[in-house]
């Protein structure tokens, strides 16, 4: 039998006790609103920023905001939020 | 709001230089420093704004790490403009006064708004809660629900609930007005109906009861209109009901002087003006007698408000006294009369109710200096009132 790792077991557990993902096994938590907001929780911080790009290290991926005169609003240790013209949000493993 | 957050908390706009940006960004983020507004500045440098324990938090991580430099490129807020002034202590004193000021202020109540009344004027209410102690001024911590609305409700029974809410230096008076007990009509109690005038009967309409007398009968005060016992079969008795109508006559006569007194402005005017400030009066003029014997007095209160409405607890209080003089004036027999005949329709009207006058006549007479008139009028009315038939007959005096 394979063995499960240990994201792949917190969001098996997460799912058989409804829990939601982001807190079971701190997956990131992404929120688009419009085109001109986007919420990232769980974040493990910047990987790399500009007006035009901003890719954000989360556990086992990488999301990457594509847009125009982006701008970083605020940033904690938990939480960022990106503000400017939105086109694309991607997620890379 | 949050702007306003800042400017007490106090900001402070950093440039943090690196070589690689993002890491600083990121030992920010690990370190806890909250930031916002990040913008890359000149040579890839990194602008954030933070608080002044981020900012101060921020400086001891460069140093510890050298792995970046801290540049202030600006500050905002009360505590550098508190730590600006901080030598110039009469300023600094005035403005710790100034906010002592408004901070020992709001703990007083500056505006009283009554609502929910719709029969009971509301100056009635505040009058009253001025009797319990409240009213503008008052220290609203001192006010208590329980006492005041005890006072308030056993002083004005037309009131059934009274609340006091305070909204800063507003005091909201909510209040309910009690319903009034409608009448109780038992039909299980005998009842007759009785004459309440005397007169002779024109029409009668019994809806209830057994009639005694006819229209054309004359009757008495007193006397009985429609029983209670219906004598029909074994007999029964009922609460009688029913309207009958009566002819009946008045004589009312009253007299006036034919001379009177009357008011004769001189045209000397004296003007006061004062302020009253949280319920207190603060006259702006220095004798305080009556400016002068005979005089009328008008008083003008205008409480100031502000551009939106916000009521001041400032009002502005201006006394006009106008001198006048008494003179003696003949009235004239003709001028009399009419004042008289007047005066005698209306006490007429107000004795008779609904009911219509059919004929009045008019006679007048002078003795001693004093006009009599005498009116005598014929009338037809509703006379019947309805007695419970073991009770004691009360009824209004003719």
């Amino acid at each position: 039998m394979r063995k499960m790792r240990g994201a792949e077991l917190a969001a098996k557990t997460a799912a058989i006790f409804d829990i939601p993902g982001e807190a079971a096994s701190g997956v990131p938590r992404v929120t688009v609103t419009g085109n001109s907001r986007v919420h990232v929780e769980n974040h493990r911080g910047l990987l790399e920023y500009s007006g035009e790009l901003i890719a954000v290290n989360a556990r086992g991926m990488t999301v990457k905001i594509r847009g125009a005169g982006m701008e970083i609003e605020a940033m904690s240790d938990l939480e960022l939020v990106v503000t400017g013209n939105i086109l694309g949000v991607e997620f890379l493993s | 709001m949050s702007g306003a957050i800042n400017y007490v908390r106090g900001t402070v706009r950093v440039e943090l230089r690196s070589k690689y940006s993002e890491r600083v960004v990121n030992i920010c983020a690990s370190s806890g420093v909250d930031f916002w507004d990040l913008r890359r500045g000149e040579g890839g440098a990194a602008e954030v704004t933070v608080y002044i324990p981020g900012y101060l938090k921020l400086r001891e991580v460069a140093e510890k790490t050298g792995a970046f430099t801290v540049r202030v490129l600006g500050r905002r807020g009360a505590p550098f403009f508190l730590w600006r002034i901080r030598r110039r202590y009469v300023l600094f004193a005035g403005l710790i006064a100034c906010l002592a000021a408004v901070a020992y202020t709001s703990f007083f109540v500056w505006q009283i708004d009554v609502v929910g009344n719709e029969k009971v004027p509301s100056a009635a209410i505040l009058s009253a809660l001025r009797d319990a102690g409240v009213d503008i001024g008052v220290n609203a911590l001192k006010v208590s629900q329980e006492r005041v609305s005890n006072r308030v409700l056993l002083e004005m029974p037309e009131l059934s609930f009274i609340s006091l809410n305070t909204h800063g230096c507003r005091l909201e008076v909510v209040v309910r007005e009690a319903r009034e007990r409608p009448e109780l009509f038992d039909p299980a109690v005998p009842t007759s109906v009785f004459a309440g005038k005397a007169g002779i009967i024109t029409d009668m309409e019994v809806l209830e009861g057994w009639a005694t007398v006819a229209p054309g009968d004359t009757v008495g005060v007193g006397d009985e209109l429609i029983s209670s016992f219906v004598p029909v079969g074994n007999g029964r008795n009922v609460h009688a009901e029913g309207r009958v109508t009566a002819r009946t006559w008045y004589e009312l006569t009253l007299s006036t002087p034919l001379e009177t007194v009357k008011k004769r402005y001189t045209g000397e005017t004296r003007r006061r003006t004062a302020i009253i400030f949280g319920g207190k009066r603060l006259n702006l003029y220095f004798s305080g007698g009556n400016p002068y014997g005979c005089y009328d007095k008008i008083t003008e209160y205008e409480t100031l408000t502000l551009p939106g409405g916000t009521v001041l607890p400032v009002t502005v209080v201006r006394e006009t006294y106008d001198e006048y003089e008494r003179v003696s004036e003949a009235l004239t027999a003709e001028d009399a009369e009419r004042l008289l005949r007047s005066r005698l329709m209306y006490l007429l009207e107000r004795e008779i109710g609904e009911g219509s006058v059919t004929d009045t006549r008019f006679e007048s007479r002078e003795e001693g200096g004093l006009l009599y008139v005498t009116l005598r009028a014929e009338c037809l009315e509703e006379i019947g009132v309805a007695q419970g038939v073991a009770a004691e007959i009360q009824l209004p005096s003719p």
